[in-house]
C-alpha cells in the first residue's frame, strides 16, 4: 500500500481486490509509518538527525537519494550566490 | 549572463503548485523543455485535482518551449531511462540538457535527483531543484 500525505489530504493507493479485506490497522500502522519518514526527513533538513539516522528512519536507498538531493540543493544554491558575487 | 534551464515536469510542476511559474519568465531565463515532459504534462493534466490544475498552467507557461532531441540525445535518453530511478521524462531532460551544452537541469523528484546525479557530473550538467530559481530571484 503506497500512502501519500499532503497538507490537506491521506492517499492510500493499493489494488482494488486488497480493498475488499483491507484491515483498518494496517491502514494505521501505513499512515503513521510515512508520517514517521516524512518526519524523519525533515529533521535531517533542518540538521537535527545524523545520515545515519535518516537510514534507519527512511532505509538505506531512500536515505541516499534525500541525501544526494540534499547535497544538489546545497551545491545550486552556492552556484546562484557565486554567480550572483561574480556580477557585483 | 543569461541562465539557460532544461526543465523536468517534477519542478514544473512544483512552481506552478506555489504559483510562481511566472518568475521563470521574469527573470529572462532561456527555457528548454524536452517533449516527454510535455507529454507528461498532458498525461497529468487529463486528470481532475489539484496536480493536474498546476500541469494544465505548466502546460500554457511552457509548451512553446518544447525543444526536439537530435539524434545523439535520443540515444542517450534511450540508455538513461533504463538506469533505476528514471523516468523518461528525466532522461530525456538530461539527454537535452547535454544537447544544448551549457545549460542547467531543473529537477524536484528527489529520487531522481539521486539517480541523476552521477550521470549528470560526466555529462558536466548541473542539476538543482526548483527552490534554485527562487534563490536567484532572491539575489
Amino acid at each position: 500500500m503506497d500512502v501519500s500525505v499532503t497538507r490537506s489530504t491521506i492517499i492510500l493507493e493499493l489494488p482494488r481486490q486488497e480493498f475488499e479485506t483491507l484491515d483498518p490497522q494496517a491502514i494505521r500502522q501505513s499512515v503513521l509509518g510515512e508520517l514517521r519518514r516524512m518526519a524523519a526527513v525533515q529533521r535531517y533538513a533542518q540538521g537535527k538527525i545524523s545520515k545515519r539516522e535518516l537510514m534507519t528512519a527512511v532505509g538505506v536507498e531512500a536515505a541516499q537519494e534525500i541525501i544526494e538531493a540534499r547535497e544538489i540543493t546545497a551545491t545550486s544554491i552556492e552556484r546562484a550566490i557565486g554567480d550572483y558575487q561574480a556580477r557585483r | 549572463m543569461t541562465t539557460r534551464l532544461v526543465v523536468d515536469t517534477s519542478a514544473l510542476v512544483s512552481l506552478a503548485l506555489v504559483d510562481c511559474l511566472d518568475l521563470l519568465d521574469a527573470l529572462g531565463y532561456e527555457l528548454a523543455v524536452a517533449p516527454a515532459v510535455i507529454q507528461e504534462l498532458h498525461q497529468m493534466a487529463s486528470r481532475s485535482d489539484t496536480l493536474s490544475r498546476a500541469a494544465e498552467s505548466a502546460l500554457q507557461t511552457v509548451a512553446k518551449f518544447e525543444t526536439a532531441l537530435d539524434e545523439a540525445a535520443q540515444d542517450l535518453a534511450s540508455q538513461l531511462v533504463v538506469l533505476p530511478r528514471l523516468g523518461q521524462g528525466e532522461a530525456e531532460t538530461l539527454a537535452l540538457a547535454a544537447q544544448l551544452n551549457s545549460f542547467e537541469m531543473l529537477v524536484d523528484d528527489v529520487r531522481a535527483m539521486g539517480g541523476l546525479a552521477g550521470v549528470a557530473r560526466t555529462l558536466e550538467v548541473n542539476i538543482a531543484p526548483s527552490s534554485y530559481v527562487f534563490v536567484k530571484a532572491y539575489l
